[in-house]
């Protein structure tokens, strides 16, 4: 394992201190900083180990600081790379590609995850290895930039002081959206009024798909998340959809039944309880858009297909439980043609 | 016998406020009405099978339960499943069949969706706001002949379809077309009325059952 050493926040970044329980009165500012690089291809895993080497080097609280400044977009899954579709927008190269939001959306599960080791350190030891999670963010002035201030990413993960709903600057993606029992009502009324508002984008019935999807979603992440719940949508010009949404499971006693990619399977498939959420995105919703819905839990990366088929790509390992993120994350991706052609019929 | 009439929006508002929401653009001053419920979809059927009990009163001699969903423009998944399972149920105890009106596209294919999934022998008919009907469930081809026969034909009992198949009217070919038209009207997609037989001396009974499409009770009261 590569060690890292501690590493001091970049300059001009001003600690702040969120209260993460346990934290002795007083010396917050003396603590170290552990500082971890983000790139395109950041995952869960590696901002885990960065922190995990340092708790075993140092055996002292500290912050941590995600450097987001030389964050990039995936441009190798964007096309048409000369083509600008919109001035205000400007990560939205050619009709929108693949932007790869998980980077930002792993971004939380790693800050979830974090606080989740935490809290269970603290349990044991009474104090509290983490006292603050921040983001250094990327130049607001690049691409990247602007898509950060589009997901409405603050500059500190805090899930007691979440984004605000309302913040959505975008037609063509939400800001990621933090769910909890207390605003379920309120980021389904924004969210809806949203696509209500950009339906002219939209073709028929991607409009009201979407607006179920989100429904059932929501339900499920307040139901089985809690407050550690996250979900957003892109929807490129492309006619290219995704929707990605994560919630905790560390505090799920039975599910998934199984840590292996067949026991998430059969979690997912054949849950007797639950609402009519799941069969309806596999059966109805894959099918009609040519879909693909990705699923990573427990080190499982599985794929289901519109085929109604499914597949493994990685398979959850023992000996890296401890990396592991402790929420699920799901990726649903869509195709809508009509949607592709509005955008075109809008651009002529 | 005449059907019965509800409006489900008002019965929603009033069990479950929360499970109506009403969303309207900022820009664009669209307003959306959508039916949802929570996450436990057994727990959400009963509950809703016994608002939707309470509000069809009890059994009278209703011929037909007809549950407008205008101006519902998107029902849920959990609340599509939650909606068949209680009118599935209520047209099983009842012995009534429930038809939907005022039913938007996308909730109609919404029920079509679900209702595969469902494991039941009870259908229903959606009709849209233009009084375009649509059967919800998928008959075997045998029952679907005699549907088309029963909205091309008005009502129809066994010996008149023994007739129009031009098939002698044996008692054989007569059971056999009551014994579709019996599992047709199990189906809840039919109603069917006791009329005096026919002239003919070989009918013992001396009465008969008439079918004719359940989504005639929108329009006629009796056969």
């Amino acid at each position: 394992m590569r060690m890292r050493k501690p590493a001091k926040p970049p300059s001009g970044f001003v600690q702040l201190t969120v209260d993460f329980g346990g934290s002795s009165p007083g010396g917050s500012s003396s603590l170290p900083t552990v500082v971890v690089p983000v790139e395109t291809t950041f995952d869960v895993s590696q901002g885990m180990r960065e922190v995990f080497t340092f708790w075993e080097e140092q055996k002292t609280a500290f912050h941590i600081v995600f450097n987001c400044r030389h964050l990039e977009l995936a441009e190798a899954y964007v096309v048409g790379e000369s083509e600008v579709f919109d001035s205000d927008e400007t990560y939205l190269i050619g009709r929108g590609g693949l932007i790869n939001t998980a980077v930002f959306i792993n971004l939380l599960r790693c800050c979830q995850s974090l606080e989740t080791w935490s809290r269970q350190i603290q349990q044991k030891t009474g104090d509290s290895p983490i006292h603050s999670i921040r983001f250094e963010p990327p130049n607001p002035s690049t691409k990247v930039g602007k898509l950060w201030q589009n997901l409405a990413f603050l500059n500190e993960y805090d899930p007691g002081n979440p984004p605000r709903v309302e913040e959505f600057q975008s037609r063509y993606i939400t800001p990621i959206l933090w769910v909890s029992k207390e605003n379920e009502q309120e980021v389904l009324q924004q969210f809806i009024g949203w696509l209500l508002d950009i339906s002219d984008r939209l073709g028929d019935p991607l409009k009201d798909d979407l607006i179920k999807i989100a429904i059932e979603v929501i339900t499920n992440l307040v139901k089985y998340g809690f407050i550690h719940s996250f979900y957003g949508v892109s929807i490129w010009p492309s006619g290219q959809v995704e929707i990605v949404w994560s919630n905790s499971i560390a505090h799920l006693k039975d599910w998934p039944p199984e840590d292996t990619a067949q026991g998430i399977i059969t979690g997912l498939q054949a849950s007797t309880r639950g609402g009519a959420g799941m069969d309806y995105i596999l059966h109805d919703v894959l099918p009609r858009y040519h879909g693909l819905l990705a699923v990573n839990c427990k080190g499982n990366d599985l794929f289901f297909h519109a085929s109604r088929r499914y597949s493994v790509f990685s398979q959850y390992s023992p000996d890296r439980a401890m990396l592991l993120p402790t929420s699920i994350l799901f990726t649903l991706h869509l195709f809508c043609p009509t949607t592709r052609r509005k955008s075109e019929e809008h651009k002529s | 016998m005449s059907a019965k009439f509800l409006d489900l929006l008002p019965i929603l508002q009033e069990w479950c406020p929360e499970c109506i929401l009403q969303v309207q653009g900022k820009k664009s001053k669209i307003m959306t009405t959508i039916f949802h419920l929570g996450f436990d979809s057994d727990r959400d059927a009963e509950a809703f099978r016994v608002c939707l009990q309470q509000a069809l009163g009890p059994q009278g001699k209703e011929s037909a339960y007809v549950i407008n969903l205008h101006p519902i423009d998107i029902i849920s998944p959990s609340a599509t499943r939650a909606l068949l399972s209680a009118s599935v149920d209520i047209t099983r105890q009842r012995k009534v069949p429930v038809i939907f009106t005022g039913v938007r596209p996308e909730a109609l294919d919404g029920l079509q969706t679900m209702r595969q999934t469902q494991d039941s022998e009870q259908m229903l008919w959606a009709v849209d706001g233009e009084g375009n009907r649509q059967l919800v469930g998928v008959l075997p081809d045998r029952l679907q002949d005699i549907l088309n026969v029963l909205s091309e034909r008005g009502p129809s009992s066994a010996s008149d379809l023994a007739e129009y198949h031009r098939e002698e009217t044996t008692k054989k070919n007569i059971n056999r077309y009551s014994v579709y038209l019996q599992e047709l009207h199990n189906t809840g997609l039919v109603l069917r009325e006791k009329v005096i037989g026919s002239v003919r001396i070989e009918n013992e009974r001396g009465w008969t059952y008439k079918y004719r499409p359940a989504y005639e009770a929108l329009t006629s009261p009796t056969p």
